[in-house]
This record gives C-alpha cells, sequence and structure tokens, in this order.
C-alpha cells in the first residue's frame, strides 16, 4: 500500500515522510507553515518583496539540515529560529538598515470610520516600534503576540528559557506601550 | 500577581481565541487604562502582517527544484584514481630526491627528466619509463602491492592522462 503524505497530520510525521523520500510531505509542510512564517518576517522587518524568497530560504535551510531538529521543539518554533537568523544575516549585509513597511491591515478600514485613526496609529507606531526594539524582544514578542506561542515554545525556538522569554516579552510591551501613551 | 499582570499575561490567548474575557475581566479593561493600552497593543500585533499574500504552491515548486538541484549525485572520482593519483605523487617525489642515488643526474632518460623538472615532465615519459621510474621508487608496500593497486604498466593512455592529471591537480 502506497503511504502519501496526507495520511500524515502530524509535522513529526510528515518530516519523517520527507526524510523518507516524500515530496508530497515538504509541499504539505510549506502549505502548513508558509503564511506564517511569511507574517513573521514581514513584521520583523523583511521587504514584502523579499519575503516570498525568505520564506523560500527558510525551508530549503531547514529541510537540508532537519537533523538538526531533533523534535524537541515545534517545527514551526524551528522554522522561526531558522528565519530568524535569516532576518539577522540579512540586516547585517545591509549594514543595520531595515525595512519597516505598513501592511495593508495598519492602514485604514473604511467599514469602521470610528476605529480607523486607532487602527492606523496602533498599527504603525507598532511597526515602528519593533524596528527599535532589541532583536531577543521584538522575536519573543511576535512569537508571543503575533503566533500564539507559548513560552516554553519560544524558550525553544529562540534557544533560551522559558523565564527569560517572558521577562523579554515584558520589556518589549512596556517599551511599545510607551510609544502608544 | 495584580488583576492588571494577569490579564495582560492572557492577552495573546485571547487574541487568538484560545481563551476569553470574563464580565470581570471586560470591566477592568473598561476601567484600566493600561490594560486597555496593551489590549490594543496585543490585538494589533496578532493582526501584523494578515493580509499577507504567501504564494506557497510556487514556493514549493522553487524549493522542490532547488533540493534537486543541491542533491543531485557529484561526479565521484573513481578509487583506482586517487590509488593512482597517489601513487604517481609518491613516484615523482621520489624522482627528486631519490633517483640521484641510484643514478647519475642525467645519467638516463627518467633522471634526466626529473632534473629539468619535476611534474611538467612526466607526460612526455612513455610508458616504459614510467615504470622505471616506478622502480627506483622506494615505495611502502601497501602502496605498491599488486593486490591493492593496479600497476602503470596496466593502464591504458586515458587511464595515464587521469594519473597525471590527478597530479598537476588538474
Amino acid at each position: 500500500m502506497t503511504v502519501v503524505a496526507a495520511d500524515f497530520p502530524n509535522d513529526p510525521e510528515l518530516v519523517a515522510a520527507w526524510r523518507r523520500g516524500d515530496e508530497l510531505a515538504a509541499d504539505q509542510l510549506v502549505r502548513r507553515h508558509a503564511a506564517a512564517l511569511g507574517r513573521y518576517l514581514l513584521a520583523g522587518g523583511a521587504g514584502s518583496a523579499d519575503v516570498d524568497d525568505l520564506v523560500q530560504d527558510t525551508f530549503f535551510r531547514a529541510f537540508r539540515g532537519l537533523e538538526g531538529w531533533r523534535g524537541e521543539g515545534s517545527f514551526r518554533g524551528w522554522l522561526f529560529r531558522i528565519a530568524g537568523n535569516l532576518l539577522k544575516d540579512r540586516f547585517r549585509a545591509a549594514k543595520g538598515r531595515i525595512f519597516v513597511e505598513v501592511a495593508d491591515q495598519d492602514l485604514a478600514d473604511h467599514a469602521d470610520p470610528e476605529g480607523e485613526l486607532v487602527a492606523t496609529e496602533v498599527g504603525q507606531q507598532l511597526s515602528r516600534g519593533l524596528q527599535g526594539l532589541p532583536r531577543l524582544q521584538r522575536e519573543v514578542f511576535l512569537l508571543r503576540v503575533q503566533q500564539g506561542l507559548d513560552y516554553a515554545e519560544i524558550a525553544v525556538a529562540l534557544s533560551t528559557t522559558p523565564g527569560a522569554a517572558r521577562v523579554h516579552y515584558h520589556h518589549a510591551v512596556k517599551r511599545l506601550k510607551e510609544l502608544l501613551t | 500577581m495584580t488583576q492588571c499582570d494577569e490579564l495582560q499575561e492572557r492577552m495573546p490567548e485571547v487574541a487568538h481565541g484560545r481563551a476569553i474575557w470574563s464580565a470581570v475581566d471586560s470591566s477592568h479593561l473598561a476601567d484600566c487604562d493600561d490594560c486597555a493600552t496593551s489590549w490594543r497593543l496585543v490585538t494589533a500585533g496578532a493582526s501584523l502582517g494578515s493580509k499577507l499574500s504567501v504564494d506557497s504552491a510556487a514556493i514549493s515548486e522553487a524549493l522542490r527544484a532547488r533540493i534537486r538541484a543541491t542533491a543531485a549525485p557529484q561526479p565521484r572520482r573513481l578509487p583506482w584514481r586517487s590509488g593512482l593519483g597517489l601513487l604517481a605523487a609518491a613516484a615523482s617525489v621520489a624522482l627528486f630526491f631519490g633517483t640521484g642515488r641510484q643514478h647519475p643526474v642525467g645519467s638516463t632518460p627518467v633522471a634526466a627528466a626529473a632534473a629539468s623538472a619535476l611534474l611538467p615532465e612526466l607526460d612526455q615519459l612513455s610508458e616504459g619509463q614510467l615504470e622505471r621510474v616506478l622502480s627506483d621508487v622506494d615505495l611502502p608496500d601497501e602502496l605498491v602491492s599488486p593486490m591493492r593497486l593496479p600497476r602503470l604498466g596496466d593502464l591504458n593512455e586515458i587511464q595515464l592522462e587521469l594519473v597525471l592529471r590527478d597530479l598537476e591537480g588538474g
């Protein structure tokens, strides 16, 4: 009986299937995580024109180095770790220049005139404020707030402890709130 | 932990739909400016990039092509070529240092070739001359054992050419 990727809903099983040569498993992993990775990269400072390339690079590094992922953390967390390193490399190559973009959702929602200004202000201020944070604070904030990871997952993804991740998160929130008040 | 701390700690879970505010929580959010600001921040952060469109099909396709390209088998050196390269390198070293012991420089074609220049001259030697070079070399048994390595005389022209290219780093 032929075993196909669709039979394996979990990331570790898809990874195992990929290791056995099942290309559909790789497709499924990309479909599952590409959008979240793209959002993370964009909010982390990537230019929107670079996001697809960076997502591809992230998966490429992930698949080429699968022995580095032993399943102790989530596969998505591991992807975030690689994506963060890619962004760091990109920033270094650009000598610290960062790309701050105001994404669509930060712009006015015309169906909600009352909330229009707030949405615009908060989104723009947050996007800019994130780039002013130390890298670890920015990454922890995005993983916690944008991606919804808990501290234990963040700790594995960023090679830190849950306690340290929590401290970074609260520092980030404090600094970002100062921009909003 | 104050109510503010507790609420703010739960905000990401609520923003991602994994928890909800109770009536008490909602009342606190309405009255507490600090918590209200945190909540605005978290909800804005949770939706950052939510309208981004990522072409996962194109990414998958490009990724597969890239992985195939890098996983394509590299041309492998034949095992006998490595052995012969080593043998030829040893022979050329011996030419330089060893032939003088047994023959005065220039007294044989082999020694003359070695005296004038080392590697470039090897490809001018005939098969017989290469054999003589090897016979002059005190190589370890494991290198010259006929059970392990072919003798140069067993090689055809193409194989000898490969030996020489190996020697010259080509």
